[in-house]
């Protein structure tokens, strides 16, 4: 088949006058352009305005890596660093300084650091392309794995959620980029109290190459065992040799208590990558333990809300779809007060286990204890 | 972006999206619904786009992501038999319906290089994958095809 035959095939296959119309109604219907809401432009200037008044792009002092993170700051959990959440990579320092999570919602910021005299993060951070909202838009895969998020699946990306990664800023004076990665899971677990944090992919590639890949990865332990039971069991399947808890090396960079062994997390990214892929992915396998945000449940038939300081996942049936992912969501507040959208950053779908799911990241925090009830569409959820 | 952009950037786009969802997903229902989700994207994106081409790969991948997120949904909610199958509802002409008894990621990989002229390096940047498997697939695709037009021919 050549070119003209595949143009031939195609050449009928239009947007019908119908679908057009139902998306132009859509878009009308759902409002425009998302803009970040008053709370968190107010901080970010918060930081710019600093940052001028220093006269660098950005001084990481441990005041300013605060302010980083703007009203958040009661619930950001901050790294001293150590042997687990720093790694030194082709002479390329990266450190997880900071990060907060609900269970659902996974947020950390990322120092890089040239160790050699190359200046490569400099270099990356001057090539980089970004949005006026500092977004670098390479494209960005951010997984959560979970034992019900089909780790053997990954070839199809079926955990994935598409972000994009923020730069806060860079230091002139000491080299030190600073960026912010985000990701969602689909399925809250329970009563998270800790997640193991991982990051692979070449962030300085990703910052010069705006579609790089970068993988963020959130585990808690027992997802981290599910994981590795699955592609054990998947590559004994296929014939290929399997990532054996045994063939652990000796002296692990990041040992972790999994299915009564000591295992070296960053082989474990190691290994999840070719997993993957069938090709490893250079990068750097960062390692925290993040305590998760205490979080509250409400429900009404199928339909249920889990809201937390920093955010709300709505989970509901198939026939929710609708929704759970497009429906108006307000909060209503102890003292009468309600939330419109504006409150809302971000919003991202999607369906597991035969339900709907929509998650959403709050622009600043709030006091989840204060929240009555949550409005989802025309039905009202109320916290006992 | 203003509703008049929106709707020049539907006209301009509105069909490669379809087909790109269309190649995907191989049902005209879903494709649309796919489309739909991938341009209000683009109407709600706040992105400060380099040029056309960029905004132009920027939405196939969004319409990428679409179908794996439309297929994804399907394997978790629908029985097995429900699930849609690979090959199209009521093809367009013959040569379609052979390109379209391809394996989803195959006759993908294959519209995103013939039709729509992206290299081997693209395409695996759009679907996520090594070039190597990108060149794969088309390999593979090719050899399928040649396979199909043989049958039909004979």
């Amino acid at each position: 088949m050549k070119n003209t035959q595949f143009e031939e095939a195609f050449s009928e296959v239009r947007l019908s006058p119908d679908a057009r119309e139902r998306i132009l109604e859509a878009a009308e219907e759902r409002g425009g352009t998302v803009r970040i809401s008053r709370p968190l432009k107010i901080a970010l200037a918060a930081v710019l305005a600093v940052c001028l008044l220093t006269g660098t792009a950005l001084a990481v002092s441990p005041e300013l890596r605060d302010l980083l993170w703007g009203g958040f700051e009661p619930v950001v959990q901050h790294f001293e660093a150590d042997e687990e959440n720093t790694q030194v990579l082709d002479g390329i320092e990266a450190r997880l300084t900071s990060a907060m999570t609900d269970g659902f919602l996974l947020k950390v910021h990322v120092e890089l650091r040239d160790t050699t005299d190359a200046n490569r993060v400099r270099s990356a951070y001057e090539a980089r392309d970004t949005d006026e909202q500092g977004y670098f838009s390479c494209f960005t895969s951010l997984d959560i794995l979970s034992s019900s998020g089909r780790v053997g699946d990954f070839s199809d990306f079926d955990v994935g959620v598409i972000e994009r990664p923020r730069v806060l800023g860079f230091d002139n004076e000491t080299g030190v980029l600073t960026v912010e990665l985000t990701t969602r899971a689909f399925n809250p677990p329970e009563g998270v109290d800790r997640v193991t944090v991982f990051i692979a992919g070449d962030i300085l590639e990703a910052l010069k190459d705006h579609r790089s890949q970068l993988s963020l990865f959130g585990l808690t332990s027992e997802e981290l065992a599910k994981a590795l039971e699955e592609m054990e069991e998947s590559k004994s399947q296929s014939g290929e040799p399997g990532f054996a808890v045994e063939d652990a090396p000796e002296g692990s960079v990041f040992p972790l208590e999994v299915s009564g062994a000591e295992l070296d997390l960053s082989e474990v990214l190691k290994s999840l990558q070719d997993f993957r892929s069938g090709t490893t992915i250079y990068g750097w396998g960062l390692a925290a333990d993040i305590e998760g945000l205490p979080t509250r449940r409400a429900q009404a038939g199928d339909l249920e809300v889990v809201l937390s300081d920093i955010g709300l996942a709505i989970r509901g049936s198939a026939e929710d779809t609708g929704v759970v992912h497009n429906g108006t969501v307000v909060l209503t507040f102890s003292d009468g007060s309600v939330s419109d959208a504006s409150l809302f950053l971000e919003r991202q779908n999607g369906g597991l286990d035969g339900r709907a799911v929509g998650n959403i990241d709050f622009s600043a925090p709030i006091d989840a204890n204060t929240v009555v009830s949550v409005t989802v569409g025309d039905r009202t959820l109320v916290f006992e | 972006m203003t509703r008049e952009e929106f709707v020049q950037a539907l006209e301009l786009y509105g069909d490669m999206v379809y087909r790109v969802a269309f190649s995907a997903l191989g049902r005209r229902e879903d494709a649309e619904d796919a489309a739909q989700e991938a341009l209000l994207k683009l109407w709600r994106t706040d992105k400060v786009f380099e040029s056309e081409e960029h905004r132009r790969f920027w939405l196939i991948r969004v319409t990428v992501n679409e179908c794996r997120r439309a297929m994804r949904w399907y394997r978790r909610n629908l029985a097995v038999e429900e699930v849609p199958s690979e090959a199209p509802e009521e093809p367009e002409n013959e040569l379609l319906e052979t390109v379209m008894e391809l394996p989803e990621k195959l006759r993908t990989a294959a519209y995103l290089f013939y039709y729509e002229g992206y290299s081997t390096r693209e395409i695996a940047r759009l679907v996520s994958c090594p070039e190597a498997t990108v060149r794969s697939r088309l390999s593979r695709a090719r050899e399928r095809l040649r396979e199909l037009l043989k049958e039909e021919d004979g």
